[in-house]
């Protein structure tokens, strides 16, 4: 028989997956809708044009750090900027890119010995909500990289 | 033919061989050619910078490329090494091929 302490427990853990579970749920119904896939085909394509690589071949690394806004207001200027915690002699040059924009290539930093950190800041468009990713290319070739979600209210490209 | 731009290094006299943040302001439309004017409803033709070369006295800190989606009067910021006192010179491109020039005077202490 069910008494009080077992009852109090299961409404607890249902409540828990409640809380915890449903956003997870929600954010992924919203990734797979259709026009996503067109953005990851975009990216894909991109992706390969600029570097010759798949998006497989980016790997998400804790040293990179990416800040974009959860929620951008206005598309016409979202401001993203890029940090590496690599030494600047390894790495050669820092990328960012938007799924859903017409071009999704937006910005790219060249780095030299002279630039001390590895750091690129700037302000873009975006048309819709999407993915901003950061992806920096190392001297040896390989790309790593951090992913963000930004929501957009009103869109920045016509 | 010349556009404004607004340069910020912080600290403002860094300390010699410190590393610098170099933030500068470039007033430009940038315009990717995709958005309407409202009066007209037709395509404002693109018009944006394509690339920038920052120097310190001729020495290359780094290289911005930028495609349509940068937004307009944009705010570029990177960090570079303040090895010796001198001109920061920017020069930017734009997609018709018209170069613009902009220099700054570094001082290290």
């Amino acid at each position: 028989m069910l008494d009080r302490r077992d009852f109090l427990k299961g409404v607890a853990i249902l409540s828990g997956i409640s809380v915890v579970g449903l956003p997870n749920i929600s954010f992924e119904a919203t990734n797979s809708a259709t026009e996503d896939k067109k953005g990851l085909e975009k990216i894909k394509k991109s992706l390969q044009k600029v570097f010759g690589k798949s998006l497989k071949d980016v790997k998400v690394d804790s040293k990179v750090l990416l800040s974009a806004p959860t929620i951008a207001e206005n598309g016409l200027h979202v401001p993203v900027s890029l940090e590496v915690d690599y030494p600047v002699e390894n790495v050669k040059s820092l990328h960012i890119f938007v799924d859903e924009n017409p071009d999704p290539h937006i910005s790219y930093l060249e780095l030299t010995e002279l630039s001390g950190k590895v750091f690129f800041q700037v302000p873009i468009r975006m048309a819709q909500s999407s993915y901003v990713r950061g992806i920096a290319l190392l001297k040896d070739g390989t790309l790593v990289g951090d992913f963000k979600f930004t929501k957009v209210t009103v869109g920045g490209c016509g | 033919m010349n556009i404004p731009v607004i340069v910020r290094v912080l600290p403002n006299k860094p300390k010699k061989g410190d590393v610098a943040k170099l933030m500068f302001l470039v007033k430009h439309p940038m315009d990717p050619g995709t958005i309407k004017n409202p009066k007209t409803g037709k395509l404002i033709p693109a018009n944006y910078i394509t690339t920038i070369e920052i120097k310190l006295n001729d020495k290359p800190i780094s290289t911005i490329h930028n495609g349509p989606g940068v937004s307009s009067n944009p705010i570029f910021g990177l960090d570079f090494k303040a090895m010796e006192s001198g001109v920061i010179s920017f020069k930017m491109t734009d997609n018709h091929g018209n170069v613009f020039e902009h220099k700054y005077n570094l001082e290290v202490s």
